[in-house]
């Protein structure tokens, strides 16, 4: 893992290349905000783009304070952030305004804060923090359940409030950090396994397919035969069960489940979100209509501009060139992430870094392939160009915290 | 792990590049459709006037108000102005301007003049959404109804001027691009392009008011007391072809056109053809006038009221036998003028036919005109010759029969119709200003000047004489056909028509009268149809002292007028007099007795027609034009007077 003998000019670097990247990319994020405000009239701090502007220093100064921090205190800390952050995200529950009927919001004086959007940087830590711990046997099939768990808890909060997109980060981001610090990868395979039995349980075929997949995985892995009998058992009426279940929930029931996956996903039905969306990255071409003349954006045809469809103003007034560069730009972010764990020698640290390197490209994956149609509308924002106050605070602590602690070394 | 990664991103790129490359134009589309929405301003329409800037038509122009609350700002102070803008309703529009809804209706159906400076500010303004509704109407329903005609629902004219003109009337309609939101709301932006609408032009119709009224109301008499199908008239100017008035009955109300029978909204006028009857002997005498064949005083045997042509016979209504040419046509005998039509030949009577217009369209500006019927001349047989010569066999709209007779008022010309006046744009601008167009001339105005004497006389004491007027130069021709059915011609049903113009010496109003099957006792045109003319006359002459007097513009009458409307006695004898240095016939009306009338100057052929309509056969000496006669002028005279006129060659031709 350590190849690199200038370790820390070479990490140095990568930071400078990372906060370039960032505030090229926050600049592409007011560009596109500027363009879908263009017909507001308002001052401009009561736009959308001059309160992005306001967030982003905002975010710039947190990233700043959490420079105060030791990376020791975080690591000894880390539980106890940890429950301190489920509590914030409970409390939404009891106190929280219900915005758009959803309980996400925490309101503290003139601010609505989104506690489950920095509780994704919690979640890192604890799994980071118990992946780091010296007696812990990786190997081991066992060591797989705390982290998980870690993710779960808070999982399952926010899929009640609901917020299917944050709560599939939470899982997600977990399994790059499991990679990063050497679980097999078949005991990852066992744990997703019941997941990709129920989805694709709906489909006959998909289902066929995936059992195949798993008779073949099971074969190779060498695993003790019956506990690989009872794995492909127990993942074979799962789905069986699924779709009988389904089928006996009574249609309000199937519809709390669907809300619970199509968070205001579809207002106006079939995909009209999507479609919108295709059009107007699709209408964009080449080189795009130019900043202030995407029909789609400034009539509204696109839902959600400002948050998770701004990569589609991006794609209608840029084109595919501008697509393209701010594709590159998070490519480069996270292979910068990458490199920097890959040359930190603190286990823990690299971890930190892994992490906020998973959810960083789980939104960034997800948002876009929701946009050109190629995953279903989940409701992810782009990082540091989506206009959200919390959202965007929590993007600068995440980059603060790989700045901190890639830095920790020299202070 | 980095593999896994590039793969998402290609994967990406490659859905990016698949619609934004290869795919754009398709989205593109799709973008455009959804979102272009071309809105159309319609046009006001033009207006119809009569030839005095009477509206026939008007529009009443109104407009719905309504808003885009979300899209509109600085609430108070725009609700404010409104209220002095639009409506002193200041409350209701701040709670519509602070309203959540998309789209709110201020107001309805406001007149355009009271919202004039509302709409100079806001009509395009983004958040605003300006409806322009038009309604147009018809302020004398039924009166012009066939005329007028109406518009449809997309207010384009489907039936009279409004169809005929509908280019001119309909305007151009403007648009303005906007933009269509997702939500379906339409956005007015003050950057988007838009058009005007440029309205309609202004007709302004030859039709006189006053005079439409009359006719319609006296066919309307007419319509109810002789219990008829159908009844129709038109008035022109036969010297200039103005149509003056043009009406059928029964009519419909265009304010409400599905409330009547598809079949009242014709202008029967233009559209129905008939057999015109004796109103149609008038090709057989110009013809044979205008040849030269025949002089009005000849001698016709009408052989005691019947002739055979072929296998059949044609009767007289009465029986006549030695008869002169002008009594002939003033007495409509069937058999004196198919004998004076075998005489000139099938060959003229189709010419003088074909001269006087019938069978061809006349070119009104008019929807539906029918060119009538008059059979190929190689089918013409004796049979036919003789039918056509009394108005049978052949089929004319009541349009021919008015223009025809109006070349015998005019002196000769077959005129085309005018029933537009002008046209103007909005702003003022005549895009089209009538003038009488000249056709061809049918004969000489020699013949048309006998042809006036021998309708005046016809009129004066022929069968037209329900139509006289004291002291008014009525000069017509009556017409009884009977209908065709399908096992023949009716014995039963009838069109009675007359064709009356006057002054009879320069006509200026010519109007054709025509009943469709009148079911009283009288069927023929003189006693339904002449009085309808004469009623119509009557009361037109009052509305216009140039009418009522009408030898002051042009020649003394050798009468005083007071003497023609003594009511102490009624009329006895009408002479036609002439005025020396005018060709034309001057004709005025006696009221005592017989007078013998002033010849100086007219033409053998006219002091004979004009001595024999007093009885009197005179002895002539000499030929050309009369210079000396005895008895002379007002002498009181009887059959029985000796006469004597002595004529020279003119020097001087006049005409």
């Amino acid at each position: 893992m350590r190849k690199s003998i200038q370790i820390g000019s070479s990490i140095s670097n990568s930071n400078y290349l990372i906060a370039l990247t960032v505030f090229l990319l926050c600049v592409a994020g007011l560009m596109a905000l500027y363009s879908a405000s263009l017909h507001v009239e308002a001052s401009f701090f009561k736009k959308v783009i001059g309160k992005q502007l306001l967030w982003m220093i905002l975010g710039v100064i947190t990233m700043f304070a959490i420079f105060l921090l030791q990376k020791k205190f975080l690591f000894d800390g880390a539980f106890i952030f940890y429950w301190i952050g489920i509590a914030m995200v409970v409390l939404p529950y009891f106190f929280g305004s219900s915005a758009a009927s959803t309980n996400r919001w925490f309101v503290l004086g003139p601010f609505h804060f989104q506690p489950s959007e920095f509780m994704k940087i919690l979640v890192i830590v604890a799994v980071a923090r118990y992946l780091s711990g010296s007696d812990l046997i990786i190997s081991d099939f066992k060591s797989l359940i705390m982290p998980l768990l870690l993710a779960l808890l808070p999982m399952g909060i926010v899929l009640k409030q609901p917020d299917l997109g944050t709560s599939i980060i939470y899982f997600m981001l977990v399994f790059p950090m499991l990679i990063w610090a050497g679980a097999r990868i078949y005991h990852l395979f066992i744990v997703l396994a019941p997941v990709i039995s129920i989805i694709t349980a709906f489909n006959f075929y998909s289902f066929f397919i995936w059992v195949l997949i798993l008779i073949v995985v099971l074969y190779f892995s060498k695993e003790r035969i019956w506990v690989a009998i009872i794995l492909f058992v127990f993942n074979l009426s799962l789905g069986f069960l699924t779709p009988v279940l389904w089928n006996r929930l009574k249609p309000y029931q199937q519809n709390r489940i669907m809300t619970l996956f199509n968070v205001n996903a579809d207002p106006l039905g079939s995909g009209y979100q999507v479609i919108q969306s295709q059009v107007a990255i699709g209408s964009g071409g080449l080189f795009g209509k130019g900043i202030g003349n995407g029909t789609q954006t400034h009539l509204k045809f696109l839902p959600e501009q400002h948050n998770d469809f701004i990569f589609s103003v991006i794609g209608e007034e840029y084109g595919f060139v501008g697509v393209i560069v701010v594709l590159f730009l998070f490519f480069i972010l996270i292979s910068l992430l990458i490199s920097v764990a890959y040359r930190l020698r603190d286990r823990f640290s690299s971890l930190v870094v892994i992490g906020v390197m998973s959810v960083l490209f789980f939104h960034v994956f997800i948002n876009i392939a929701m946009t050109v149609g190629l995953l279903p509308v989940t409701g992810l924002p782009l990082p540091f160009l989506s206009y959200g106050g919390s959202f965007i605070i929590s993007c600068f602590l995440m980059v603060g915290l790989v700045f901190n602690i890639s830095l920790e070394r020299r202070r | 792990m980095s593999a896994a990664f590039i793969l998402f991103w290609g994967l990406v790129v490659g859905r990016l590049f698949s619609i934004q490359v290869i795919n754009s134009d398709q989205y593109q589309a799709t973008c455009k459709h959804q979102a272009d929405y071309r809105k159309t301003i319609t046009p006001i329409r033009g207006a119809i006037f009569d030839r005095n800037q009477k509206a026939l038509t008007v529009d009443i122009v109104q407009y719905n108000i309504a808003i885009h609350p979300y899209l509109l700002d600085d609430k108070e102070n725009l609700a404010k102005e409104l209220s002095i803008l639009l409506r002193p309703n200041y409350s209701k529009y701040l709670k519509a301007l602070k309203s959540d809804r998309t789209y709110i209706v201020l107001e309805r159906n406001l007149p355009h003049n009271e919202i004039q400076a509302f709409l100079d500010k806001y009509q395009y303004h983004n958040g605003f959404a300006v409806e322009r509704r038009i309604q147009r109407n018809y302020p004398f329903g039924e009166l012009t109804g066939q005329l007028i005609g109406f518009t449809d629902t997309d207010n384009h004219g489907i039936v009279g001027m409004e169809k005929e003109l509908e280019p001119y009337l309909c305007g151009s309609p403007g648009w303005q691009i906007t933009l269509k939101d997702g939500w379906g709301r339409l956005n007015n932006r003050p950057d988007l392009p838009y058009q005007e609408s440029t309205d309609g032009n202004d007709i302004t119709l030859t039709i006189d008011y006053e005079y439409q009224t009359i006719l319609y109301e006296e066919l309307m008499n007419a319509f109810t007391n002789h219990d008829a199908d159908k009844a129709m008239g038109i008035i022109i100017n036969p010297q200039n072809g103005e149509i003056l008035g043009m009406a059928t009955i029964p009519g419909f109300d265009p304010n409400n056109p599905m409330n009547y029978p598809v079949s009242s909204q014709i202008n029967r006028v233009v559209t129905d053809i008939f057999e015109p009857g004796s109103t149609f002997k008038i090709i057989t005498a110009t013809a044979a006038f205008d040849r030269n064949r025949i002089q009005p005083g000849d001698i016709i045997d009408c052989e005691n009221g019947h002739i055979s042509v072929g296998k059949h016979i044609i009767h007289d209504h009465k029986k006549y036998n030695q008869l002169s040419f002008a009594e002939v046509i003033k007495k409509s005998s069937n058999v004196g003028t198919i004998k004076v039509a075998q005489k000139i030949g099938r060959d003229e009577v189709f010419n003088y036919a074909r001269r006087y217009g019938f069978g061809m369209k006349t070119d009104i500006q008019f929807p539906g005109e029918q060119e009538g019927i008059i059979h190929p001349l190689k089918e013409w047989g004796e049979l036919a010759l003789a039918q056509a010569a009394i108005g049978h066999g052949i089929c004319v709209t009541a349009l021919q029969l008015a223009y025809a007779y109006a070349a015998i008022a005019n002196g000769g010309y077959l005129i085309k119709p005018q029933l537009v006046k002008s046209i103007q744009t909005k702003d003022g601008i005549t895009l089209y200003e009538n003038k009488s167009q000249y056709i061809r001339r049918v004969a000489s105005s020699e013949t048309m000047q006998t042809m006036r004497e021998l309708l005046r006389l016809t009129v004066q004491s022929g069968t037209g004489l329900k139509a006289e007027i004291n002291g008014m130069a009525i000069a017509g021709k009556t017409g009884t056909a009977q209908k065709v059915t399908e096992t023949g011609y009716s014995q039963t049903d009838y069109v009675a028509t007359f064709v009356g113009f006057f002054p009879a010496n320069n006509p200026k109003l010519l109007c054709v009268i025509v009943v469709d099957n009148p079911k009283g006792i009288e069927h023929t045109g003189g006693n339904v149809s002449a009085p309808i003319l004469r009623d119509v006359f009557a009361r037109i002459v009052n509305l216009s002292d140039d009418l009522f007097f009408p030898e002051d513009r042009f020649q003394a009458p050798d009468i005083n007028i007071a003497e023609y409307n003594s009511e102490k006695q009624k009329p006895s004898y009408r002479t036609v007099t002439t005025a020396p240095n005018n060709s034309r016939v001057q004709l005025s009306s006696y009221q005592y007795s017989k007078q013998m009338p002033d010849l100086k100057g007219k033409t053998l052929r006219q002091a004979i027609a004009i001595l024999q309509t007093l009885g009197v056969d005179p002895d002539i000496n000499g030929n050309g034009v009369v210079v000396s006669q005895y008895p002379p002028k007002n002498t009181i005279i009887s059959t029985n007077t000796d006469c004597r006129i002595v004529l020279q060659p003119r020097e001087i031709q006049f005409d």
